[in-house]
């Protein structure tokens, strides 16, 4: 399974947030339509890592990056890259959802809006990312109704319905689930299993059961390196650095 | 019944012994001074708020003797203003201040709205240096702005700008033609009073914006959309209601600005046709007026009425702009 090209390569990748070297000349590569799951205690740069992904990192002030990004054998820090064409194809679910400040519709509809999607294919665009995403039959009947109007659960399901508009290859999930109720949070866990035959996913989570449930591939980080990276089974069951048994153990972290 | 009450935490069992406790002690010093604090506060606060009704209860009772010796229709739409004949028509002073703040406004919101964006959305580095700046400029008196602009503006007006749209466009459009050689008049009171509401709106603005959350930007710009989009179709549209207010506060300080509108603005008691004419707001009427020729009949009575309706007009734009806002904040 892993020894296909993988769908991103991270390189060297070196992240500095003010003065602090947050992410240590990461290398890992994230295998194409998994699960690949960020683990490690808080602070380690799973976030950092994560956003990197998708240059959302930069945004912040006094941040320096060096190193590579490989999407697809391209270099996404490459200075001619469109950075609005990385995020299309690079999509994020965040920790909290943000419905965008209009209704239900307009949220799913505003990537394909921006990016030019005839109006004649937005309806039938809109129905089935919402049910992609679990969330038609419970908005149906409401879809001008202004999205803050939702609960936590069924926002980030729009969330991830709004992310799925655009039709990207990846999905980055940055503890997509923790901000939810346990039965929400599942809900999502549910969806993402379904949904990784379509897409490649990059899961960060502190919770070790949330990756064993969900991950097929797991990168160890301990305060910004990669300790260990493995197919999920090997790493869980059989580590072969002692660091990440007592991590794993909960002796460490 | 020694088991009713089972403690599921520690936490939970501190939390109930740390209430019954309190409960039995009697009130100390210090819960009389929040009972105190309390009152004054509330006390303070609706002084201050019914001075608003004093004071036009007041204006009412002074203006009465003209309200009830004329129609209402007359002394709000007649044009004729001769105080030594009896007649008082406030539309030239009330058109005046109409279209100046109006002609302040247009000039003023599109610049200070372009103006917070660039400072919130764009530039987090030039932004220790704007922003006094910018503070600064809304904190210079007015009549300072009113001697920049007899200086600077209305020569500007007459030499250049009247002179060449008066003659070129002004031939075709009638509110573009210039028979005013001074340069004092409604559009040197535009730009005067736009420089001066400038700041002000600019600095709600730009406050208004900020206050917008970052991941709300972070989720338009993962889906894809470049900055401009965000800012357009995020950050003002969730903004829009304190946007708005921003500029409410803006017109209503630049529809009761007095003094640096006064000094550049021609005060001839006209409707003004064409944006070279002369022009006479309210307050300019009341400031030059008040105190002078108070032996004419009515006079007094008819100055007050004059500030009655600019209170009027503020009270009404506010009360429509609180409906605007509370009709967009329901409706996100």
């Amino acid at each position: 399974m892993h020894n296909i090209a993988p769908h991103l390569s991270i390189r060297n990748l070196n992240v500095w947030l003010d003065a602090q070297h947050v992410l240590k000349d990461i290398a890992a590569d994230i295998p194409r339509r998994c699960i690949t799951a960020i683990v490690g205690p808080s602070g380690c740069g799973k976030t950092t890592l994560l956003r990197s992904l998708n240059r959302l990192v930069e945004l912040g002030p006094n941040v320096r990056i060096t190193g590579k990004v490989l999407f697809d054998d391209t270099d996404i820090y490459h200075p001619g890259m469109d950075v609005a064409e990385v995020r299309t194809r690079i999509g994020l679910l965040a920790q909290k959802p943000f419905p965008l400040p209009m209704s239900i519709y307009d949220n799913v509809a505003y990537g394909p809006r921006i990016h030019g999607t005839a109006r004649t294919g937005l309806d039938q665009t809109v129905h089935s990312c919402l049910q992609a995403a679990q969330l038609w039959d419970e908005v149906a009947d409401r879809l001008k109704a202004p999205a803050t109007e939702l609960s936590a659960g069924q926002q980030q399901r729009l969330c991830l319905a709004r992310a799925l508009a655009v039709k990207p290859d990846i999905l980055l999930c940055d503890e997509s689930t923790s901000a939810l109720d346990p039965i929400s949070a599942r809900g999502i866990e549910d969806l993402l299993l379904t949904l990784k035959t379509d897409y490649t996913i990059v899961l960060v989570t502190h919770d070790l059961d949330q990756a064993r449930r969900l991950a097929d591939y797991v990168i160890f980080l301990w305060l910004g390196e990669v300790i260990e990276q493995g197919p999920a089974a090997d790493l869980f069951e059989n580590p072969a650095q002692d660091f990440t048994r007592a991590y794993l153990e909960r002796e460490i972290g | 019944m020694q088991e009713t009450y089972k403690p599921t935490s520690v936490l939970d069992s501190f939390v109930t012994v740390g209430r019954s406790s309190r409960r039995s002690v009697p009130w100390r010093w210090r819960q009389w001074k929040d009972v105190f604090a309390d009152h004054s506060v509330r006390l303070i606060t609706t002084a201050v708020s019914l001075l608003a009704l004093v004071m036009g209860i007041a204006l009412l009772i002074r203006a009465w003797p003209i309200l009830s010796s004329r129609p209402l229709g007359e002394l709000l739409f007649s044009s004729t203003w001769q105080p030594v004949k009896g007649y008082f028509g406030f539309w030239p002073f009330i058109m005046s201040s109409i279209l100046v703040t109006l002609l302040a406004m247009l000039l003023a919101v599109p610049c200070a709205t372009f103006s917070a964006i660039y400072l919130a959305e764009y530039n987090h580095s030039t932004r220790a240096f704007f922003k006094p700046v910018i503070d600064m400029l809304a904190s210079i008196p007015s009549v300072v702005y009113g001697l920049w602009g007899v200086l600077f503006v209305v020569p500007f007006v007459r030499d250049v700008a009247g002179k060449w749209i008066g003659e070129t466009l002004g031939a075709v459009l009638p509110f573009l033609a210039n028979d005013n050689p001074t340069g004092y008049g409604l559009l040197a009171g535009g730009i005067v009073l736009a420089i001066m509401v400038f700041p002000i709106i600019v600095s709600v603005t730009e406050e208004v914006l900020r206050s917008v959350p970052q991941n709300m930007r972070e989720a338009s710009l993962a889906l894809g959309a470049t900055h401009w989009e965000t800012t357009k179709f995020v950050v003002l549209r969730h903004a829009l209601p304190g946007v708005i207010a921003a500029n409410v506060l803006g017109f209503s300080r630049a529809f009761g600005e007095t003094l640096a509108v006064m000094m550049v603005v021609g005060n001839v008691v006209q409707v003004p046709h064409s944006l070279f004419d002369a022009a006479y707001p309210l307050p300019a009427l009341i400031a030059n007026n008040y105190g002078e020729m108070m032996s004419i009949p009515m006079y007094d009575a008819a100055l007050m009425g004059a500030a009655l309706v600019l209170l009027a007009v503020v009270l009404v734009f506010n009360v429509g702009a609180q409906l605007v806002l509370s009709r967009l904040t329901g409706r996100q």
